[in-house]
């Protein structure tokens, strides 16, 4: 082991090639640093400003022009607080003091609201800007854009949340069941053994009115999920591609290549919580299944067969390198329930809920060589 | 949502009839849970039923070869054969033996799909099951043959 990092440390010593702005410049640079910087700040993609250490804005980029909807003419000489929210206007002033103090500032996450009142959520850096001789004079704020990350964030978290919160239900209900009948059976047997003239007799009758409640409760906790959210009509697509979204980074990071075509013309009247758990699901475990170099292609279309109207959604699955029984054993409990006990809870919810909508699902799988397998799911969800 | 009884006394309709005629319909309850089989096969017993349990879908097998039932009982996730094979087996064995389904597991509509495609068309009960609710499909799911012996 301590060889290792003797190398490791080794290795890190060694002097790296000569890269970056020193290297890609001519010799003689035809620009003064100063222009170079200034030319830098304009061209951001971040919002930059500088303000006096009263919070008085002094510079202001193009970005930040594009970001709160104010032109430089307008801010420089304004005050900071103009796109900070009220509530947050001391803590902004404090941050410009304990600056001025020298105070060294970590990036934080907070939010800024544009010319309109809108809240954007910003990455902000906030750096000391110093004269000639070294004193605090100012501060630069850069200011970058993550309202797009919080909302995917957001819709992360709700999804996991809404998949966990049904495989919760559908697992405890499951297991309490079992125990569920024989306490009922027991407390009957009781019951029928005590004479009816007894106290214990009409103790057992009301436990048994109380089992019967706690019946009640978990037949309505496993169709919890079937209550949630209104049914909206909507495109089949806006409900997938939302999801998409929310696991575009992780089937990114897995090295997992998707493919869309949207052709559904029609909207569809569904709840939209339970497809974006249906489709949460099939991407979350189509995340752990597949390999890196998988394909997953989605094709929603308006499908009109000789009984039923609706909208189909295909996806289709290419895996290089996986076997076929893994696949087909990782989506068996939205093909079918095999043997009763499931391997992924969320997948069998995923099929009730979709059968519950009177959708209908498909799910077949072929090896067109060794090395490729194709892994269809069909699901075709008629109007009305 | 009170849902409580007050009445001390067991309705008229719950108690068993007393056991007057020696004719017990033979009722096999089958579970892996011995706690529900055991108890399930205690309270059938006490109602007027000839009834037996059995633990796993084999063991349920030779003791349907030795007593025929005219009733199972059976729940669907077994360890081994399926409720749902067990049914279909005893279906085969004697045909005209009656099957009534019970599970836990929500997600069993399939296994029902398959049977149901297989031509076997066998009723689901959820658990938990009262037992008076579960008296009662008893009784029914064995009614009609008797009446139709009587009438017959």
């Amino acid at each position: 082991m301590a060889s290792v990092i003797a190398d490791f440390k080794r290795g890190g010593r060694k002097k790296e090639p000569q890269t970056g702005a020193d290297a890609v410049l001519p010799a003689k640079a035809r620009y003064s640093p100063a222009s170079l910087l200034a030319s830098i700040v304009e061209s951001s993609a971040d919002a930059i400003f500088s303000t006096d250490l009263s919070g008085k804005i002094t510079s202001w980029n193009e970005a930040a022009q594009q970001m709160f909807g104010f032109s430089a003419d307008r801010m420089v000489g304004q005050s900071l607080l103009r796109i900070v929210p009220a509530e947050q206007h001391t803590l902004a002033l404090h941050d410009l003091r304990r600056l001025e103090s020298g105070e060294k500032l970590e990036r934080f996450e907070t939010v800024r609201q544009t010319r309109d009142g809108q809240h954007v959520e910003v990455s902000m850096t906030i750096s000391p800007i110093k004269d000639a001789v070294g004193r605090i004079v100012g501060a630069a704020h850069l200011a970058h854009d993550i309202s797009g990350r919080k909302r995917m964030e957001r819709l992360l978290i709700r999804s996991e949340k809404l998949a966990a919160t049904g495989r919760m239900a559908a697992t405890v209900a499951h297991e309490i069941n079992n125990p569920l009948e024989s306490v009922l059976n027991l407390v009957y047997l009781a019951r029928r053994n005590s004479p009816p003239q007894e106290k214990a007799h009409s103790y057992l009758l009301s436990a048994e009115g109380e089992l019967d409640r706690v019946s009640q409760i978990i037949r309505r906790v496993l169709g919890y999920y079937s209550e949630t959210g209104r049914q909206d009509d909507v495109f089949l697509h806006e409900v997938l591609a939302e999801a998409l979204a929310v696991y575009q980074a992780q089937l990114h990071a897995n090295g997992i290549l998707v493919d869309c075509r949207y052709e559904d013309h029609r909207r569809i009247s569904i709840h939209w919580n339970e497809f974006a758990q249906v489709f949460s699901t099939i991407l979350a475990d189509s995340i752990q299944v597949l390999p890196r170099g998988a394909a997953l292609r989605f094709d929603v279309v308006d499908s009109r067969s000789a009984e039923q109207e609706g909208i189909e959604l295909a996806i289709r699955l290419r895996a290089p390198g996986l076997e076929r029984e893994v696949l087909d054993r990782a989506f068996a409990p939205l093909a079918a329930v095999q043997g009763g006990i499931t391997s992924s809870i969320g997948l069998s919810v995923a099929r009730e809920l979709l059968e519950k909508r009177g959708a209908q699902i498909q799910v077949s799988s072929s090896s067109s060589s060794s090395e490729v397998t194709d892994a269809q799911i069909c699901i075709f969800v008629p109007f009305a | 949502m009170s849902g409580r009884r007050t009445s001390p006394v067991a309705p008229l309709h719950e108690v068993p009839a007393a056991d007057t005629s020696a004719y017990r319909p033979v009722v096999l309850v089958v579970d892996d849970e011995s706690a529900i089989a055991d108890t399930l096969t205690e309270i059938l017993s006490r109602s007027g039923y000839a009834a037996t349990a059995a633990y796993d879908g084999t063991d349920a097998l030779e003791t349907a070869l030795l007593t025929p039932p005219e009733l199972l009982i059976t729940d669907v996730v077994l360890p081994g054969m399926s409720g749902i094979e067990l049914a279909i087996t005893i279906k085969r064995i004697f045909p005209d033996c009656k099957i009534l389904l019970f599970s836990g597991q929500a997600a069993t509509t399939d296994l029902l799909a398959n049977a149901k495609n297989a031509g076997h068309h066998f009723t689901l009960l959820n658990k938990p099951v009262h037992p008076k609710d579960l008296l009662a499909r008893v009784s029914s799911t064995l009614t009609p043959r008797e009446e139709r012996a009587l009438a017959g």
